[in-house]
């Protein structure tokens, strides 16, 4: 009761004022766009508006090419974060078990700080499909494009990953390591038993975080191979661009919704498990 | 360190690799213009090292494109600005959602999560409409709006202020009462090392952006650097490895200014807390 009087008077109601202009930018373009994009896909015609009803999910499950595409992002999606995060977590166990290593992580970091643009054609001559390396494996042509795009990603990310875990280590209790080290147990055996189970939270927020930057690959994967990529690598944001040529809002809007309410799905299971860990642990 | 040598080993290839791309794209911007044309077009091996070496990929650059200095100048100050904008107002929000506990900013903050998942195309659909509808279509300002309002700067900035002491804002509520003197004094240095991180996370960002001028920008004329590059991979193959690095160049330079500023802010902070007050002081009393 004292505590919150107390923050009533260190916070008061009257300051939120200074959140408006923040609140009201987030509102108008980017919360209210997606209600209008979730309204449109009920809309028949973009020219005179009529309720469409459920027509345009109907003949979207009914095009082979949006399944496809939706198909493809989760197969791309799920391999590539699960890789991040154990590359990301074994890079952190390394820096966090030397320590004078740790200056080295500004390293694995700096490729998320170079914009992707300036990137692809380097990597396309490196690991692209007519690079030397490809040449030499012979790979099939839109196996080894996915690859190239699941490096590039890998590439970026496994920086943020190993910098998040290595957080979480830090705030780990020492007292347990080292009576754990004092029991005669080796550094893997410590990692295994003891951080792994404690870095569940952390997992869980670099695992919302991945998520976040996967749906983004779409700008990488553009500037590699185009608006035309290999059928595998079709995303859901390919067929929206593809189909904005089209002006069919209410069928685009619908594919968005679709995919944006699988995401969510994903995100509310992450978030629902986040807190329930914040709330076991207080 | 004797004990992991396979483990440092390891992690030191690592970091080769890592670097290994920034390196080749340096080395092939530094080969005549016909070498990275067989390398960009008829996969010839990338050169390890820039032999021989030679500056002509810039020249001809800058020669058949007299409106590239401009294009760089202008895309860097809208993303300057851009985020600028994202800064102060993630400061502020990640503030208030962080310390001004109530149902409105609870629910605030799982909408603002929510909307960090979605395809950016969700948004840009009805954006392109609304643009259209006001006639400000193609107007790249709409974007660097789109861009300085992202709830990701929000969300970071809070989770960085929710470990900050409530006591900092108890001691300054006693002496001042007004919210902008407090934003000053408290917030934003307290917050400083971390909206230099926000700060050069939403350049890139923005610098690189390929969804929005896609489907926003009409006109050709007004496309960003980063369409610019995507045109010149099949246009210009000759001059594509000098193109990339000048697109490089000033996220680079604000990379290394930002770092810098945000060791010095880190330091200070930690000296003082944003207070003024040193550490042991602050114990004393």
């Amino acid at each position: 009761m004292a505590d919150t009087a107390r923050n009533k008077l260190i916070y008061p109601a009257r300051d939120m004022r200074w959140f408006v202009p923040g609140f009201w930018g987030w509102l108008l373009l980017y919360a209210a766009p997606f209600v209008l994009s979730l309204v449109t896909s009920f809309i028949a015609d973009s020219a005179e508006i009529r309720f469409a009803g459920l027509d345009h999910y109907r003949n979207l499950f009914g095009d082979p090419y949006y399944l496809m595409s939706v198909k493809n992002t989760a197969l791309f999606l799920f391999p590539v974060v699960l890789a991040v995060m154990i590359l990301g977590i074994l890079t952190a166990q390394i820096l966090f078990v030397v320590p004078r290593l740790r200056g080295l992580l500004a390293i694995f970091l700096l490729p998320l700080f170079l914009p992707a643009p300036s990137i692809t054609a380097i990597w396309n001559a490196m690991v692209g499909s007519g690079s030397l390396i490809a040449r030499l494996l012979q790979p099939r042509d839109e196996q080894w494009k996915y690859l190239s795009l699941f490096l590039l990603f890998l590439w970026k990310n496994t920086g943020i990953a190993a910098t998040l875990y290595l957080t979480g280590m830090k705030a780990l209790d020492n007292a347990v390591l080292d009576a754990a080290r004092v029991d005669g147990a080796n550094e893997w055996a410590i990692f295994f038993r003891i951080e792994l189970p404690q870095l569940r939270n952390i997992a869980l927020i670099t695992l919302l975080y991945l998520m976040m930057n996967g749906v983004r690959i779409f700008r990488e994967s553009y500037m590699l191979f185009g608006a035309y990529p290999p059928p595998n690598l079709f995303f859901v944001q390919h067929y929206i661009n593809l189909g904005f040529a089209r002006l069919d809002f209410g069928l685009l809007s619908a594919a968005g919704t679709i995919f944006s309410l699988l995401l969510l799905l994903v995100f509310a299971l992450l978030w629902k498990q986040l807190r329930r860990r914040e709330e076991d642990a207080a | 360190m004797r004990k992991h040598p396979f483990s440092i080993l390891l992690l030191i290839f690592t970091v080769i690799i890592f670097l290994l791309p920034l390196w080749l794209l340096v080395s092939q911007a530094l080969i005549p213009s016909f070498d990275a044309m067989l390398v960009t077009l008829f996969a010839e091996p990338v050169r390890l090292v820039p032999v021989p070496l030679a500056s002509e990929q810039f020249h001809l650059l800058f020669a058949r494109r007299a409106d590239l200095p401009g294009i760089i100048c202008r895309d860097t100050l809208y993303c300057l600005l851009s985020s600028a904008v994202q800064v102060l107002v993630s400061v502020i929000c990640g503030y208030m959602l962080a310390k001004y506990r109530s149902r409105f900013t609870k629910r605030t903050v799982l909408l603002y999560t929510m909307t960090l998942v979605l395809p950016m195309q969700m948004f840009l659909i009805p954006v392109y409409r609304i643009t259209e509808w006001v006639g400000a279509a193609g107007d790249p300002l709409f974007i660097c709006l789109m861009a300085a309002f992202s709830p990701l700067g929000a969300i970071l900035m809070r989770q960085v202020f929710l470990k900050m002491p409530d006591e900092w804002a108890e001691c300054f509520r006693m002496e001042d009462t007004r919210m902008s003197r407090m934003l000053l004094h408290i917030v934003f240095p307290a917050g400083l090392p971390a909206a230099c991180i926000l700060f050069l996370f939403s350049f890139v960002e923005m610098w690189s952006m390929i969804e929005q001028p896609l489907l926003l920008i009409t006109d050709k004329a007004r496309y960003p650097l980063s369409m610019l590059l995507f045109d010149m991979r099949t246009k210009e193959p000759d001059v594509i490895f000098a193109a990339s690095l000048v697109a490089l160049a000033p996220a680079v330079i604000l990379l290394l200014a930002g770092t810098a500023v945000f060791v010095i802010c880190h330091h200070h902070a930690i000296r003082n807390n944003g207070t003024g007050i040193t550490e042991p002081e602050l114990n004393q009393k």
